[in-house]
């Protein structure tokens, strides 16, 4: 049972088209592992389907300009469907394979898991495979095997998280396959694992986090020199 | 100019939005089979209005506006075998296709740098292939036939080419990559096949 859903206000921009991408990419691969959220992207399209017939206002001269578009469009008849036999065929579930195990990820994520995905290890039981998605966010897979922890953050920016296998908690809620997680400067937490089987997420951050726990607060530096590092290039 | 087909057909249009959606179903439908630019017409003259009144309101610019309905109906009229009345109703479809296009116009307008466009999140115009290895092999005779014709466009024409049709990258993908507008990609295209098909001709 997925308990962790994007909000009904995040739901409809993202319909709309107004959120934005690295958000919508979360909100795509969550609708992907939740029928109930997808279902109401499916009834929120169809309203604003109904509200773009609702108004036909026109102006004066419009009509000319509408019948220039309509020669236009109709001028360019090559039949795209042709296009369909040399494409290749797109639908699998892409795969994963970390701690000597495979994942199916959503459809959404295929794109960013082609190449080989390259995993380090850091404190300890922890793994991680960075993804370039663009924009200075820090977009990764994250593999924490029994037993494995963050220590206690808050965050600068905005942290999204995907649960794709297995559960942890965060001494704020448990989490599991499928939930969809918010966070930003008014949440601390701090991930842990507990089950044997581990648990893999995909996270996106867009500023390094900040550790509060006494000890770790030292290693804020290297959070931001992490996040720097790896984050795209471009 | 097409004569004889008149543009204000909203009273009848508006009737009931039911039986508009069913008719609107089958003019798309007609569309979709025998390329019926009447039928397109009918579509074009009821949705292009509201387009722009979505648009203006999203946009807040009359030429942008006019870009989106133009790019909106464009799809339409090539893409309509995709569309599908089981799934949902046309102006659903439609509203979609523009949505997408919107998000890819404003992730350029924000210059926004993540490489994630409309297609990737809703796919609404991809063309599936049900079975893989029909489709191997339909692409092994079409790139072999395609092939020797292929070599004599243009360099430009052929990088667009060989990212749409070859890489399966879309059009918005190809114009983000070479950093060139996408009206550019879609005339490269056109021009392209265009020409492979006079060449196709010609030999055959």
């Amino acid at each position: 049972m997925i308990k962790h859903h994007p909000s009904a206000s995040v739901l409809r921009e993202y319909v709309a088209g107004s959120l934005d991408p690295a958000t919508s990419l979360m909100v795509t691969a969550h609708c992907e592992m939740c029928h109930e959220c997808a279902s109401l992207v499916q009834t929120l399209s169809e309203n604003y389907g109904t509200d773009l017939e609702a108004d036909s206002t026109t102006i004066p001269g419009i009509d000319r300009e509408f019948v220039t578009m309509l020669d236009d469009i109709l001028a360019n008849d090559i039949e795209q469907s042709h296009s369909a036999r040399w494409r290749q065929p797109i639908g699998e579930t892409p795969k994963i394979e970390v701690d000597g195990k495979s994942f199916s990820v959503p459809k959404v994520l295929g794109k960013f898991v082609e190449k080989d995905l390259t995993w380090s290890k850091y404190l300890g039981r922890l793994s991680h495979a960075n993804v370039n998605i663009g924009g200075g966010n820090l977009a990764q897979f994250i593999f924490m095997e029994s037993g494995a922890g963050v220590p206690e953050h808050t965050h600068k920016g905005n942290e999204i998280t995907l649960v794709l296998d297995g559960e942890f908690s965060d001494g704020l809620s448990v989490y599991k396959n499928g939930d969809l997680t918010f966070m930003n400067g008014e949440h601390r937490h701090s991930p842990a694992v507990e089950t044997e089987e581990g648990c893999l997420v995909f996270s996106i951050i867009d500023q390094p986090l900040q550790f509060t726990n006494n000890w770790a607060r030292i290693i804020n530096p290297l959070s931001s020199l992490f996040f720097h590092a790896n984050i795209d290039k471009r | 100019m097409l004569i004889g087909i008149p543009l204000n057909e909203q009273s009848r249009d508006e009737s009931k939005p039911k039986e508009c959606a069913a008719q609107m179903s089958q003019y798309l439908d007609t569309v979709a089979r025998r390329r019926c630019k009447l039928s397109f017409s009918k579509v074009f003259s009821y949705f292009a209005p509201r387009l722009r009144s979505y648009a203006l309101k999203q946009m807040g610019n009359e030429a942008l506006a006019m870009e989106l309905v133009q790019d909106t109906m464009s799809n339409v009229w090539q893409k309509a075998h995709l569309f599908d009345a089981e799934k949902g109703s046309p102006s659903t479809w439609i509203f979609t296709i523009a949505r997408n296009i919107r998000f890819d116009m404003l992730r350029k307008l924000q210059n926004r740098k993540e490489d994630i466009c409309s297609d990737d999140l809703w796919p609404v115009l991809c063309e599936q292939t049900a079975d893989p290895r029909v489709a191997d092999l339909d692409v092994q005779i079409t790139l072999e036939e395609v092939g020797q014709y292929f070599e004599n466009l243009p360099d430009k024409q052929k990088a667009v080419v060989e990212a749409i049709y070859i890489d399966g990258k879309s059009q918005q993908e190809v114009a983000d990559e070479l950093d060139i507008p996408l009206g550019t990609v879609k005339s490269r295209t056109r021009l392209a096949l265009q020409r492979l098909k006079g060449m196709m001709k010609e030999y055959d």
